[in-house]
């Protein structure tokens, strides 16, 4: 289980090829609830200061 | 908005492809065969680099990996294109390793690895904060200085009576088999299929139309260069010594000896091998903080800057405890790793077919 903490360092790649994909895909994946969480936070502000142009015109 | 022209990025495709490369000889597996190798991985390359061009094209005013989400969905594509910037964010972060073994073997021996690479990453985060615009300068400056210290290295190589052009025959006499071991996979993804780094510069360059015969041109011209280079070192070592040498161009440097007055240019040859990971280096990491950008719906790319560069410089103090273990890792693992192979040929690869028959679809209807 050691292994698998640092799974970038070469050993570990020599031994289990495989540890630093998964490790990837679980990090990707986390990292994609960040960027749907910003993107609905992105199209409100973006939605907000579409409605705030047509109120001062 | 930083935008560079297309010299600029042809100069700096150059030498990225180029890279870290010639270090440690491309297609040293193929023997003697090795420039033949490389013009064949130089063909495919060029025809996957050109299919990334073609993404981008289809898919205007989108960067490369913003492409995945807008044609595969959000629930498919966002983890995808995360995992672009982890990928090279991991390469940078080995040609960091590269440096580290590099650099102490060679021109600075007993220098601590940490304080050179620590040198390397304040020079490379400055450069980031100046922006792409700063280094397109930069490299059109360096490329004809690196292309005449180069010129002049091979005259006197030349002169100083270690070339025997018989090394180089007799060609293809244990078959094809060992050519194609070079070319597929690793051949391809080397050099060329870690182009998609550069896919993140493209929409920054003023003629969008020409990006496409711009990075053929960088790669015929990288292609021929790594596999003259590879020539260069067969003639004057023989097979087993191109096979076996851990820095064979580095060792093409230390040949030179003219008359015994003219030798000793290892350091010349370092540095442009630095130069030459440098900007690999600068556009690994530009493309890992303006994927990060993108992905996370940022304003400002800057505040990006310092944990890129700390995880880079991290992960390549810790990668490999000696230079054997890194370059097994490159033999032996990277070419048949699922995240490589996906990323670099069959998710492009279905991109392209999603975005031309929608493309195709939508100028139908129209």
């Amino acid at each position: 289980m050691g292994d698998y903490i640092l799974p970038w360092q070469s050993s570990v790649m020599l031994k289990h090829p495989w540890v630093l994909s998964a490790f990837f895909l679980i990090i990707a994946i986390l990292l994609s609830f960040l960027t749907w969480f910003r993107r609905t936070r992105h199209e409100q502000e973006e939605d907000s200061s579409g409605n705030q142009d047509r109120n001062m015109e | 908005m930083e935008i560079i022209s297309r010299h600029q990025l042809l100069t700096i495709s150059i030498i990225y492809q180029i890279g870290t490369t010639i270090i440690f000889g491309f297609a040293a597996g193929a023997g003697r065969d090795s420039w033949l190798a490389v013009l064949i991985s130089t063909f495919f390359g060029t025809v996957l680099v050109w299919m990334y061009t073609r993404i981008t094209h289809l898919n205007p005013g989108l960067t490369f990996i913003e492409c995945y989400p807008a044609q595969f969905g959000k629930v498919i594509g966002t983890p995808i294109a995360w995992l672009h910037p982890l990928l090279f964010l991991y390469i940078a972060g080995r040609i960091v390793a590269d440096i580290k073994s590099l650099v102490p073997t060679t021109i600075l021996p007993g220098t601590p690895p940490w304080v050179i690479l620590l040198f390397f990453m304040v020079v490379i985060s400055y450069g980031l904060f100046l922006g792409i615009e700063v280094m397109g300068k930069l490299a059109e400056i360096i490329l004809p200085i690196i292309l005449l210290i180069f010129l002049i290295e091979v005259i006197l190589i030349i002169s100083s009576g270690v070339v025997h052009l018989e090394n180089l025959t007799p060609i293809l006499d244990k078959g094809w088999g060992r050519i194609w071991s070079v070319v597929w996979p690793l051949g391809i993804i080397q050099s060329f299929g870690e182009s998609l780094a550069l896919a993140l510069v493209w929409t920054l360059m003023n003629e969008r139309a020409r990006v496409g015969r711009t990075m053929i041109l960088s790669s015929l011209f990288a292609g021929l260069f790594i596999a003259f280079t590879d020539a260069m070192a067969v003639v004057v070592f023989g097979e087993e010594i191109f096979k076996r040498a851990t820095y064979p161009l580095y060792a093409l440097v230390q040949a030179i000896s003219v008359s015994d007055f003219i030798a000793q240019l290892d350091a010349t040859g370092v540095i442009y091998f630095c130069f030459m990971a440098f900007l690999k280096t600068y556009i690994y990491l530009f493309a890992t903080i303006r994927s990060i950008q993108k992905l996370t719906y940022a304003r400002r790319s800057r505040v990006f800057i310092f944990p890129v560069v700390s995880i880079a410089f991290v992960l390549g103090m810790t990668m490999a405890p000696n230079v054997v273990e890194h370059i097994a890792v490159v033999q032996k693992v990277i070419p048949y790793d699922p995240l490589y192979l996906s990323l670099m040929m069959v998710f492009p690869f279905l991109l392209f077919c999603v975005s031309w028959i929608r493309q195709k679809n939508k100028t139908q209807q129209n």
